[in-house]
Formats: C-alpha cells, structure tokens, sequence
C-alpha cells in the first residue's frame, strides 16, 4: 500500500475539498474548477494565474494512475506540462510505495524516469555547450542532445513548492554514450544551475493502471 | 482509403484561410499546419493559434494523414506529412510522421519508390570520421547536407520552422541507417530500416506505391536474403562437397587387376599385340589404363583397345608419352613425363584383353613400356567439376553485389568506389 500523509486542502476557488498526498507547502490542481493554488505551511491557500490543462486525448498517464517501477508501485499524484521553444515534455510525479518521489518523464513520446535529487552545477560545465557537443558531470562524459527554454508552465495534481517553476528557464538534456544515463541541467539563473540524472524507460515496462484503454496500439 | 473511426477528430479552422484543420493530438501536437494555405498554427493549449510561419503548400502525398497502418507489428497513425529538399540540390523526398501513444512516433521516409522507417534513438552512436558505430555495428557515412522543409500537413510534436535547415549526417549498412539532425538548439540521432515497398502497399492499404528508381541508399542487396544466410549456404555446400570427396576416395578400391611389360622394337612399330586376358570386377565402374616407358628425350604413342571376350565391346584410348630434359644457359630443365594415363568409365565387369598399338621414333631401337590396368579409382576431376558448379553462383553473386553496390553509392559524395561514373546508372 501507498503512504499518504493524511491531509486535506480546500479550493479558493470553488471551494472543492481535495485530500493531500505531499508534505506542505506545495501547489494543488483543483480537479473541479482548474485552477491552481498554493498550500502553505499553516494551510493558507492562494490562487494562482496558472491557466488549466488543456486535454491530451492520447495521454496514457494522469494524476492517479498507478504502476510499478522496478517492482516498487507507485501512485501518480502530481503534473507538470512545460511548453519548450521547440518541444513539449511531460513529467508526472510518481509517489512510490517506499515515499520515495520520481520524476516520470515524457517528450515526443519517448519517455524516462529521473531522479529528484539534483547535482549542484556551475557556470564551468556548460559554458560555451551546444547541441552535439559533450559536457563532464561527476566524471562522466554527457553528449548534449537539445537545449530549449521553457515558455510556459501548467500543472495539475499535486508538486512540493520547490518543483513549482512558472517561470522561463534554460534546459539543456544530454546523454552518456557509455552507460546510456540521461542528464537534464536546468538553468534557473546564472547561480542557481541544476543536473539531474535519469534512464530511459519503455512505458510497457511501468504496468499503468491507464494501459487497459490503449490495447489496441500495443 | 478509409480512416480509422476510433480515433476522436476535433476539427478548427485555420487561422489564415479558414480551411478546417484535422487534429487528431489536439494539445499533444506542438504545431498543426494547414494543408490548404501551409500556414503553421501553435496547438499545445488545445486550440490552433495562428504563428508569422508558413510553409509551401503540400502536394498530393501517397499517404493520407490520418490513415491507419501496422508497421513492423506497430499501429500507427499518420498525424503529418513533410516534402523536403537538400539544400542547394534538386533532391526532394516525402516524410509521414507515424504516431502510436504506446511505442512513440516513427517517420516514414520515401525517395525514389525506396521506403525507410525511421525511430529516434534513446542513445548516440559514436561517429568519428567517415564512420559510426553502434550495438557493435559500423556504419559508413554516405551523405551529408543542409535539409529544408518545402511544404507540410498535420499535426507535429516538435515545433516546425521552415527557417531551420538543419544539418543532416547520414551512416548507412546496407538495410540500416544512423542519422544524424543538428541545428543549434537539438543534435537528434535516429535509426531507420529499409522497408520494400510492397510492405508499405499492403500496411497502409495503398492503390499504388511509387515505382523505384535505382538502387535506394539503404536497400539491401536480393532484397529478402541476408549476405550472412547465403554465407552460411555457400559454407554447408563446401562442407558437404569436402565430406562426398573425402568418402569417395576411401570407398574407392583402387585395385591393380593387370599388368604386362612390353619391348617395343621396330618390328613392333604400328602393329598390334594382344595382351594377355585379365578380369574386371566389381559390377560397372572405371578402369585406369597405365602406360609407364622409358622414353629420354624422346616420345611414345600408344592406342589402346579394351575388350570384352564375351561380348565384344570395345574401349579406345590413346595415350602418348614424352619427356625431354637438358642443361641451357646453365640450368636444368625437363618437359613431360615418361608415363602417360587415362580412365574409362562405365566398363562393366567380365574378362578383357588389350590390343596395343605401339608407335616409336624409327632413332631409337627399343622402347621398354608396362601396361598397367587399376579398377575403380578415384576421379578428382569429378569433384573439380562439382565444385566449378558451385562456385559459379558465389561469383555471379560477387559481380552483381559489386554492380549493386556500384550503383548505391553512385550519389554520394563518400563512395568507397574509385570509378563511380559508369554508363548504366
């Protein structure tokens, strides 16, 4: 069984109640009205200007869908959609049965798991990277495959308030050939430089609750 | 060509020219392009939002978007079509986007009636100089140029620019490809695999493909067959050809059954002597007819008659030996040999005789010749042909693999082949 810390939150919008699964302060997705909120520490809420989640009709993955990883299940509790200069990707928040959180991540379709805790980076590893070229992270050698700037920002579900980034930023995804390791630096500011490593997954791999609805494209 | 009806379309019109626009990914497209005007509409909040972009209007595609098709046991959908060209060429090919929610999106490459489908790699091979390799396999570099969209329809996950062009690598094995799509802002890599057109005909449930034109920069060579099933063919054959040889040799008898010296003197000369009678057994099989002399410097001639006793049958041969040797401008030398034989096949068994015919050079007096006769012996000149036989598919097969390859690497600028301009291309 998954551990759910028991809580609950109240929409300032609708007054809609929702139960929380995260430790405060976080974001909430209303799953009645759309609109996003911040929980503090006290429990205060405040809306936020987020506009709602358009609908992906062929998105196998949402906010309660649950799978295993590894052999460990987990629960789906949180959403993130960034709209890049050239590409959308997805990142869903996956609650394992441990409490341990993970990034499920999505762009073009492909998809890979990433770990949240991040690698502190400085200006010197990425200076003067383009795409096609290789940067060293913890000795090892990472070839860049895309940079992109995030324009805009949706969520739905739930996110601690430290994965709420509404803001524009640089991104940079890169891979090792050796080990085939993902690596996703994000730019925050010229001080605030982040890496985090992740693996490519196959999405059959995962056992989604939400597969039953997609027989006939496996 | 019918569409798929289990998949939801949500139409809008365009924001140029008020065409409807077919939107099967809705929001998980990032640009929608119209079909009508190629004006290029951002998707990604569900609703087209008309962008300062356009492309050239698409032409006709063999593949309608929206088309259902199963591809290497995949069902996809077509949700775009792009028309590009190699910058600063006339080369121009076609590009379906083929989308699966399970398995991802694939790309389907058409030039010349040749079909490729392309994934993108979840990891890089290792590219250095005219070679790539990956999984342990090498690819050679065949082609590298600048890629500029003409025109396009559908639905896209990545943005479309048509300002891009990015530089394109390609690394072929024959069947295979790695490709390299770089610009300043992505360096995608992607794996394709030569599809036959007939494959494409019947997935999509087409009229007509394209014909093809040449040799296709992927396609394999005979199609189906792999150089290594082949390979493997050509190496059971010589082991199986080895094994006949190597059983015909031990289960030939080899026995002698007649032997009988002669002295051939002038009064001999062109005249015939009968041996004496001896038995050939064994049911029907050769006999090896020997003559041994003592010719130096000089020649024999010898006809040979077999004879049945019983029934009269008979058996020619002729067989001429000569052997000259000598000492010029310091060195030894030596001609021939001073015996001479040949097998007759197919004699049935029974009591024979010889009529020998002898004929010598009037200078020498005497020619001492033994007449050997050896029943059922070993015929290396029959495996010889055998495997002459065999041996001329491998090198029809050279040939034509050699023309073939000849032709595939005709339009690139990387040809391993030194003289690349020949007539039939």
């Amino acid at each position: 069984m998954l551990s759910v810390i028991v809580n609950k939150s109240v929409c300032p919008s609708c007054s809609a109640t929702h139960q929380l699964s995260i430790a405060l302060p976080l974001f909430a997705g209303c799953v009645s009205c759309g609109c996003v909120y911040f929980v503090d520490k006290e429990k205060v809420t405040t809306k936020t200007d987020l506009k709602a989640m358009p609908v992906q009709p062929f998105s196998i993955i949402s906010v309660g869908t649950k799978g295993k990883y590894k052999g460990t299940e987990f629960e789906v509790i949180g959403h993130i959609r960034s709209i890049g200069s050239g590409a959308i990707s997805n990142e869903w928040l996956m609650k394992m049965a441990t409490g341990l959180l993970l990034w499920l991540c999505e762009c073009g379709f492909n998809y890979s798991v990433f770990d949240p805790r991040p690698v502190k980076l400085t200006q010197d590893h990425i200076r003067h990277i383009k795409a096609g070229e290789w940067m060293s992270v913890e000795n090892k050698d990472y070839t860049v495959t895309d940079l992109s700037k995030q324009v805009e920002f949706q969520m739905e579900g739930q996110l601690p308030e430290e994965c709420f980034n509404n803001e524009p930023y640089f991104e940079y995804n890169a891979i090792d050939i050796k080990d085939k390791g993902l690596l996703s630096v994000c730019i925050f500011d010229k001080n605030t430089i982040e890496g985090f490593r992740g693996q490519s997954i196959s999405l059959n791999s995962l056992e989604l609750s939400g597969m039953d609805k997609f027989k006939s494209w496996i | 060509m019918e569409k798929n009806t289990e998949i939801e379309v949500s139409k809008a019109a365009c924001g140029k020219c008020g065409t409807v626009l077919q939107m099967y990914l809705r929001a998980s497209a990032y640009s929608v392009v119209c079909s009508s005007c190629g004006a290029i509409h951002n998707c990604y909040n569900g609703e087209p939002e008309l962008t300062n972009h356009i492309v050239g209007k698409a032409a006709d595609s063999h593949i309608s978007v929206g088309i259902r098709g199963t591809l290497k046991g995949i069902p996809y959908l077509v949700t775009g079509y792009v028309y590009k060209k190699e910058n600063g060429t006339n080369y121009c090919w076609e590009e379906y986007v083929l989308f699966n929610p399970v398995h991802g999106q694939a790309y389907l490459s058409q030039f010349d009636g040749h079909w490729m489908c392309l994934c993108e790699m979840a990891d890089i091979p290792s590219a250095t100089g005219l070679v790539a390799t990956h999984d342990g396999s090498t690819y050679n570099l065949y082609s590298k140029y600048k890629s500029k969209i003409l025109s396009a329809r559908g639905e896209f996950v990545y943005k479309i620019d048509p300002s891009e062009t990015p530089i394109v690598e390609e690394y072929i094995r024959p069947g295979y490809l790695v490709s390299k799509e770089r610009t300043k802002d992505y360096a995608t890599w992607y794996k394709g695999e030569y599809i036959q057109p007939s494959v494409i005909k019947s997935s999509f449930q087409l009229a007509s493909v394209p014909e093809t034109k040449g040799v296709g920069m992927i396609q394999p060579f005979l199609g189906k067959f792999s150089q290594e099933g082949l390979r493997k063919v050509f190496i059971f054959l010589f082991i199986f050809w080895s094994l006949l040889q190597f059983y015909f040799t031990f289960a030939s008898r080899e026995e002698i059954v007649f032997e009988q010296p002669f002295s051939i003197t002038d009064s001999l000369h062109g005249k015939e002597i009968n041996s004496r009678s001896f038995e050939l057994k064994g049911g029907t099989c050769n006999a090896e007819i020997q003559v041994h002399t003592n010719v130096q410097n000089n020649w024999m001639c010898t006809a040979v008659t077999l004879v049945n006793e019983k029934t009269g049958d008979i058996f020619d041969v002729g067989l001429e030996a000569e052997y000259y040797y000598g000492y010029t401008d310091g060195e030894s030398w030596s001609e021939g040999t001073g015996w001479v034989s040949k097998v007759v096949s197919q004699v049935p068994e029974g009591t024979y005789y010889m009529v020998i015919t002898p004929e010598k050079p009037t200078s020498v007096p005497v020619v001492n010749i033994t007449v050997t006769v050896i029943r059922d012996v070993f015929i290396m000149s029959n495996g010889l042909i055998v495997l002459a036989l065999l041996s001329i598919y491998p090198i029809y097969y050279h040939f034509k693999k050699n023309k073939f390859e000849k032709q595939r690497w005709y339009n690139s600028d990387y040809s391993p082949y030194e003289n690349n301009d020949e007539d039939n291309y």
